[in-house]
């Protein structure tokens, strides 16, 4: 028996529907799949099997190139994730605490940087790093300039993610917990670290996975703020640069598969968290 | 009081490393070009990019970015929607899975999920064979179909989410009254759905259109520089191989920024009902 609610067409329209729906699952996953597998492929012809074999990813560890760019990505992505976790969470209470008239309007202005085109941003970032800040980052040493940029690059839209998810967990928070600390004689500061914060958790753990993800998974910000990589690179940089000189390559397809596998490990995490948390 | 001070770091942050730099392409955008890239000949100011930028080579570039961006966000909504209705019919603990499926992808490297897409479409890949074997041609290679399945496939999940959580807050209600009173479930589909979901709509449109505008990647990697976008044309201003041109690249960034602002407040509404905003 057809329940009420049911919106569904009948017969032929459903089955189209179903279809569609399972090709467009399809059209998301394939691509992926046929690189991961063929990143095992020991022929370094694209259509022909010859065997399994892990040759690709050895290769990579003997890059020498390949492994500094690896660390690039984890200093930066750690040094960005702990400064924007801080700045963003601070700003989300603040603005939480803040209820004047402008309140509305600077939460406005703290999304724009996700708001606006990535391209606005690092272009602008580009300009006034390298031509205000250089000099005086250059004083500790070309690659901490480089580094530098980069971790401002990727904490200026980290923040405003945090702020986002933060700011989402503070307006359905109960804030009678709180209320029931301030009444009990507790100082604004204490309220905030011992019930504040705690109740939080959840959304700043996430958030914060989320930054380390984008920042390492970055291209964008990255690519402009280097100027196109000038010595500093991170991974995905070298991997578009391994692109762009040779095409495809079994190389580029392990990296590929491998940056997917810290990625997929990474959400993993976040996701086994995020749910043991909240049961 | 403390805590509200605790807004400041952040927001002087933004201020710093983002309005700032903001503040300083406006100046480069209205400056003269120097002998080095990063010279900055502000006095006197100039307008001269901003005419440039209304050049009608440069016009058609705008047009046709704007062309393959429609396209791209009108296939993301054909395929994305159904997705997102049928996630939301699911019971609460399948949506959570489906939705993840859905966002795996999203959540790993934009440039890898189309450098995945890019060695498909190579002539000697396994599509590739697929297609010439059909007698299709394999053109899709560097050329602008590709860049268009490029930036659906990158983009899609950006349209999925926001229809997905208006949808999800649906009242079926509405639409069960509708049955009673003698509708087909398509009639209540067309006339309660999808005018209710109308702010997921535009929000999902808006968080697809707008990025793809401002892509240089995709563009690039799949279009085999035969692709001229809005984003490319940026990029070559600052990073590319022929001649540079800083302060004619400021002035596109910013004029870019401007369409975008129109964009989003002509939106404006429609986007805080979805609550993105």
């Amino acid at each position: 028996m057809r329940k009420k609610s049911d919106v569904l067409p009948s017969g032929f329209l459903l089955k189209a529907l179903k279809l569609e729906i399972i090709l467009t699952y399809a059209f998301l996953y394939i691509p992926v799949v046929i690189l991961i597998i063929y990143s095992f492929n020991s022929s370094s012809q694209a259509l022909t099997w010859e065997s399994f074999s892990f040759k690709w990813y050895l290769a990579l560890f003997d890059n020498e190139d390949l492994v500094v760019s690896l660390m690039n990505s984890l200093k930066v992505a750690f040094v960005s994730t702990f400064l924007s976790t801080l700045l963003g969470t601070a700003l989300a209470i603040g603005l939480d605490r803040l209820k004047n008239k402008y309140s509305n309007s600077l939460e406005i202005l703290s999304i724009l940087p996700l708001v606006l085109p990535e391209i606005v941003m690092s272009i602008g970032l580009l300009l006034f790093i390298s031509r205000f800040c250089r000099p005086f980052f250059e004083s500790f040493g070309f690659e901490a300039a480089s580094m530098l940029g980069v971790v401002i690059g990727h904490v200026t839209f980290s923040l405003s993610y945090i702020m986002l998810i933060v700011r989402g967990k503070l307006r359905h928070m109960d804030k009678s917990l709180e209320e029931a600390a301030k009444d009990l004689g507790a100082t604004a500061f204490q309220t905030l670290w011992k019930v504040t914060i705690p109740l939080l958790a959840p959304a700043i753990l996430s958030g914060a996975a989320l930054c380390f993800l984008l920042s390492l998974d970055d291209f964008y910000v990255t690519y402009f703020v280097t100027a196109g990589g000038s010595g500093f690179h991170t991974l995905p940089m070298y991997l578009y640069n391994m692109q762009a000189r040779n095409g495809v390559s079994p190389e580029i397809n392990a990296l590929a598969s491998l940056l997917l596998l810290i990625s997929g490990i990474i959400v993993a995490i976040a996701f086994i968290l995020q749910n043991k948390k909240t049961s | 009081m403390f805590t509200k001070r605790l807004l400041l770091p952040g927001f002087l942050w933004i201020c710093c490393f983002f309005f700032v730099p903001l503040l300083i392409l406006f100046l480069f955008s209205i400056s003269r070009v120097g002998n080095f890239p990063t010279d900055l000949s502000l006095f006197p100011p100039t307008l001269e990019h901003y005419k440039q930028a209304f050049d009608p080579i440069y016009v058609s570039i705008y047009l046709y970015s704007f062309k393959l961006a429609g396209l791209s966000t009108l296939i993301c909504l054909v395929l994305g929607f159904p997705l997102a209705f049928f996630i939301s019919k699911l019971p609460p603990k399948k949506r959570q899975i489906y939705l993840l499926l859905v966002f795996l992808p999203f959540l790993t490297s934009f440039l890898v999920r189309t450098y995945a897409w890019f060695t498909l479409l190579r002539p000697n890949s396994v599509i590739g064979q697929l297609l010439s074997s059909l007698g299709v041609q394999d053109s899709f290679m560097s050329s602008s179909s590709g860049v268009l399945l490029g930036f659906v496939y990158d983009y899609l999940p950006f349209m999925i989410l926001p229809i997905y959580s208006v949808l999800e807050r649906f009242d079926f209600r509405l639409v069960e009254a509708a049955i009673d009173l003698g509708a087909s479930p398509l009639q209540s589909f067309f006339h309660i759905v999808l005018p209710l979901s109308f702010t997921g709509i535009i929000a999902g449109c808006t968080f697809v259109f707008v990025p793809i505008l401002g892509d240089c990647i995709v563009p690039r990697m799949l279009g085999g520089g035969k692709v001229p976008t809005i984003g490319t044309l940026i990029e070559d201003q600052f990073l590319g191989q022929l001649r540079v041109n800083w302060p004619f690249g400021a002035a596109l960034s910013l004029l870019l920024m401007a369409i975008v602002l129109l964009i989003f407040s002509r939106f404006h509404k429609q986007l805080k009902d979805s609550q993105w905003l």
